[in-house]
């Protein structure tokens, strides 16, 4: 299992890899997830006006937006909930 | 699902699409080995913008770049989601339900609706022996097989990590909660990435060992969060096998299988103290 439990309370090495049980916290780095996103709707918008604009460009365009806008919308969630 | 190696001629681009996101993916898993996990996150985003842009603005077939980002979402969504629950095994479903979700829009047959794959699905609970991809006689060995490599696996990560225990007790409904996450969303999702998709489209480009080889040197450099070296080169060696067996079998259930098991023994009965072979 590739993913490793991190937290932003867990920082020392043997525990950020596996854990039974992990802090409640938001994500790391949702400032540059959300810095993303809005690079890629941006781009989608500015790319459909020009040459390189196809279908293939948008469904990549939003396989890329779909999960990262996932974990943008639950830290969102995340941090109104707390 | 569509299945389709594109045959391309290996030229300088082709051979640039493997090699720039496979660096990207390799220098941001060496900052989360050293511990730093916003570089690794911002390393792994810039990967992702590049696997999506690259191809169009090449203008190159766009089916390698499009695995790698794949591989980079797995680390960003790994990193990024939030912790709703304490126990590690309600958060994995996640970090794997949306990988799984993109793989499956990546490579399904746009011609299909969703009439027909919801057709397919009924079809999967028909038990018959040749169901497509599917021997019976896989599901023994691929319990034996991933018992063997949990007890090695292990002996290895004991070394670095002193509690294996992702469930509390071996009540029931923690091993079923184990046995679901580990194989539907941790082996699918990782299989479905590094083998059905990764590998299988890398086959085009560096030939059938040069994609079990690629796929598994990503699959074991994507372990670096564990932060052990011999982990590392342990799980390249469980990928390079899990890739020949994918490419012999061409059956995604059995290595997920194999995968998912592998998991659930390593974090519920070995911990415990059960079925330690040696």
């Amino acid at each position: 299992m590739l993913s490793s439990v991190v937290s932003t309370t867990v920082t020392s090495a043997a525990s950020s890899a596996i854990t039974m049980s992990t802090a409640l916290g938001i994500g790391v780095g949702g400032a540059l997830v959300a810095i993303a996103l809005i690079m890629l709707l941006s781009s989608k918008e500015l790319l459909s006006s020009t040459s390189l604009n196809s279908p293939k460009l948008k469904k990549a365009l939003n396989l890329a937006i779909v999960p990262l806008l996932a974990v943008f919308v639950l830290n969102v969630v995340f941090m109104i909930t707390a | 699902m569509e299945y389709r190696i594109a045959q391309v001629n290996p030229s300088l681009l082709t051979y640039l699409s493997v090699a720039a996101p496979m660096s990207m993916v390799l220098l941001g898993e060496a900052f989360l080995f050293t511990g730093n996990m916003d570089t690794s996150i911002l390393i792994h985003l810039l990967n992702i913008l590049l696997c999506v842009m690259a191809p169009f603005v090449l203008r190159t077939n766009p089916i390698i770049w499009q695995s790698f980002s794949l591989v980079s979402m797995l680390r960003v969504l790994n990193l990024g989601m939030p912790k709703f629950a304490t126990l590690t095994i309600f958060w994995l479903p996640l970090v794997y339900a949306p990988v799984i979700l993109v793989a499956f829009l990546l490579l399904r047959d746009e011609t299909l609706g969703w009439k027909d794959y919801l057709q397919k699905v009924r079809k999967l609970f028909e038990i018959r022996p040749k169901l497509s991809g599917w021997k019976l006689w896989y599901l023994p060995a691929g319990f034996l097989l991933s018992l063997v490599l949990a007890n090695i696996e292990f002996k290895v990560l004991s070394m670095t990590i002193d509690d294996l225990r992702m469930i509390p007790s071996l009540e029931i409904g923690y091993i079923v909660a184990l046995f679901v996450v580990m194989v539907f969303f941790v082996g699918l999702g990782e299989e479905l990435v590094f083998r059905y998709v990764l590998q299988t489209r890398m086959e085009g480009v560096l030939g059938v060992l040069g994609a079990i080889m690629f796929a598994s040197v990503t699959f074991a450099a994507m372990h670096s969060g564990y932060q052990s070296g011999p982990y590392v080169a342990y799980v390249f060696l469980v990928a390079f096998l899990l890739g020949s067996l994918y490419y012999k079998t061409r059956s995604l259930a059995f290595v997920t299988l194999v995968h998912g098991t592998l998991n659930f023994f390593l974090f519920s009965f070995l911990p415990f103290g059960y079925l330690v072979l040696f």
